[in-house]
């Protein structure tokens, strides 16, 4: 036994508790080694240093301040329970669980996570859209950025004519009646496999109804509204520099501009569609594209630094929603300044923290409705709302 | 005794007071370091007991039951928002409020006694600081053991702790005091 074990057990050895063979041992190595013996002296000092210690005695008034905080504390405490057992006694029990229910019900239905809003659109548009979405049983309806000033123009579709398998069953019925009528239908007809295909690739967008049910076979999509302000580009273009326009943009100026005819010339080679976005320079000097232009340079600030256009906006955002495997359900555009507002998509669950990644590198991005709860597989709805200002 | 108070006898919860009254008061005292703060939770401990009296099944002696209160209040106590600003305020130089007992040492006349007194209290003053600056748990089995005097028995059912757990915070807490103390003994 060496002087460390019998150091660290000396404590014991003092008070008596170890067991008579360890105590034997102890005190034979005790008797011839001085270091140890110093040890315990020490030891045996400190205890009896702490035995003596002065007792401090509790203040004479003691019982007197017990009982003064003993009434204020029970005393408070006979109220309290006084008046449960006033509650006990007038208030039936059922009566109780009933106001329960009610309070959980009401907490239910009227639960934030449930009933989700577009909080800077009117929420009878939005319902208008989930309408067309949902494809009611008589009919439905599809947006297209065809017409004057790219107004959003409404085509009713019979649900039963929605069919790839019988296209010659495909009727549209142009609501508004325009002296370029046959230019458009024929835009229509020609870019009906594309509707045709939008509509069928979008899966039915189901906000659970109030009671949280969810039909089988059904998947679970929420709305996440995001705010996008544009951010001042470094980089400054002047005069003859070429822009990039999303193609669709560029399709419905030039409907509005020459009749359609140029839409229809690029519908008949096969690149119309919101989907289709190949990039196309326009000169800026070019006399056909002027008033493009002019529209989508976006305009300066007091720097003379060229802000970035909604419609450059758009198209890397449109670039930034095929990236994640996404769908552009609608593009909603201001009526008369002819500019993107609203951008509807649906992306993928696991892609939305890299969407939002990327979508804050091109603009400043403001989240109004959240995500929540973001389960694989399952997609998100996805409203952008464009603001020019930075 | 014990029965009566079980009963709802007052003035037998008045005689168990002022019988343990002192020991519980100084077993806070020496915990926590400060006499209001000792006041205050030995009242505490009573009215802890006052209440829960009727749990009290007699399994262990009266004094034991009521450490135990003692002991769960006063680390309750220092882990108190309260206690824990006040502690940072503390000066490094004097970290036991010592109120009306540790009032600044002086000599009364220059005897041999008074010169002894003194001393004695110098230390006692500066052995409360070693075992203030201790941890909860040893600190409080070393005041259990060689302040109070409990047996080692007595501190497992107090405390809750293993016998093996006790004998060893025991001895690193006193070899840690020996260790504080070096130059005082």
């Amino acid at each position: 036994m060496d002087c460390a074990h019998i150091q660290r057990h000396l404590s014991e050895y003092l008070d008596g508790v170890l067991d008579p063979k360890t105590e034997v041992l102890f005190k034979r190595h005790l008797s011839h080694c001085t270091e140890c013996q110093k040890e315990l002296d020490a030891m045996k000092i400190l205890v009896q240093d702490l035995g003596s210690l002065e007792t401090f005695k509790a203040p004479d008034d003691f019982l007197e301040q017990l009982h003064h905080r003993m009434d204020q504390r029970l005393g408070l405490w006979k109220f309290i329970k006084g008046l449960f057992n006033l509650f006990r006694i007038n208030i039936p029990l059922q009566l109780v669980t009933a106001a329960a229910m009610a309070v959980l019900i009401f907490a239910i239905v009227y639960s934030p996570d449930i009933k989700k809003e577009w909080p800077s659109r009117p929420v009878d548009k939005i319902s208008e859209e989930r309408d067309w979405r949902e494809r009611p049983a008589d009919g439905q309806s599809a947006l297209a950025p065809v017409g004057k000033g790219r107004e959003v123009k409404e085509f009713r579709v019979q649900s039963s004519d929605v069919h790839e398998d019988e296209p010659e069953k495909n009727t549209f019925q142009v609501d508004k009646e325009t002296s370029q009528e046959k230019r458009a239908e024929s835009y229509i007809e020609e870019s009906k496999p594309k509707l045709k295909k939008s509509i069928q690739v979008q899966d039915p967008i189901k906000v659970p109804d109030k009671g949280g049910s969810q039909l089988p076979g059904i998947r679970e999509t929420q709305i996440v509204a995001i705010a996008f302000h544009l951010k001042k580009s470094e980089s400054i273009k002047g005069r003859g520099q070429s822009l990039k326009i999303a193609k669709q943009d560029r399709l419905a100026t030039e409907k509005e501009e020459d009749g359609g005819m140029r839409a229809e010339s690029a519908v008949k080679q096969g690149r119309t569609g919101l989907r289709d976005r190949e990039e196309i320079d326009y000169p800026v000097n070019d006399p056909v594209n002027q008033d493009t232009v002019i529209k989508d340079t976006g305009y300066r600030d007091n720097e003379n630094r060229r802000v970035l256009s909604s419609y450059e906006a758009l198209e890397h955002i449109e670039d930034l929603i095929t990236d994640v495997n996404g769908t552009i359900l609608n593009i909603e555009y201001k009526q008369k300044a002819a500019i993107p507002e609203y951008i509807d998509a649906e992306i993928p669950g696991n892609r939305y923290s890299y969407f939002f990644k990327q979508l804050n590198k091109i603009g400043t991005v403001q989240i109004l409705t959240p995500a929540t709860g973001l389960k694989e597989g399952f997609p998100i709805h996805i409203q952008i709302q464009l603001s020019l200002t930075d | 005794m014990i029965n009566s108070f079980r009963a709802g006898d007052k003035s037998a919860f008045n005689d168990l007071v002022l019988r343990h009254k002192d020991m519980i008061f100084n077993l806070c005292y020496r915990f926590l370091g400060d006499l209001q703060d000792a006041n205050d939770t030995a009242q505490d401990v009573f009215i802890k007991a006052y209440k829960a009296i009727k749990r009290f099944r007699g399994e262990s002696s009266f004094s034991t039951w009521l450490y135990r209160i003692a002991v769960n209040t006063c680390k309750n106590r220092v882990k108190s928002r309260e206690y824990q600003s006040r502690e940072q305020t503390l000066s490094i130089d004097n970290p036991c409020k010592m109120g009306n007992y540790n009032s600044p040492v002086e000599i009364p006349d220059g005897s041999l006694s008074a010169a002894l007194a003194l001393e004695n209290k110098e230390r006692s003053i500066l052995i409360q600081k070693a075992i203030h600056t201790l941890p909860k748990e040893r600190r409080m089995v070393i005041i259990l053991r060689d302040i109070e005097g409990l047996s080692y028995d007595e501190i497992v059912k107090v405390t809750g702790l293993t016998l093996g757990t006790v004998k060893s915070k025991i001895s690193r807490a006193r070899s840690e005091l020996r260790e504080k103390l070096r130059g005082v003994f």
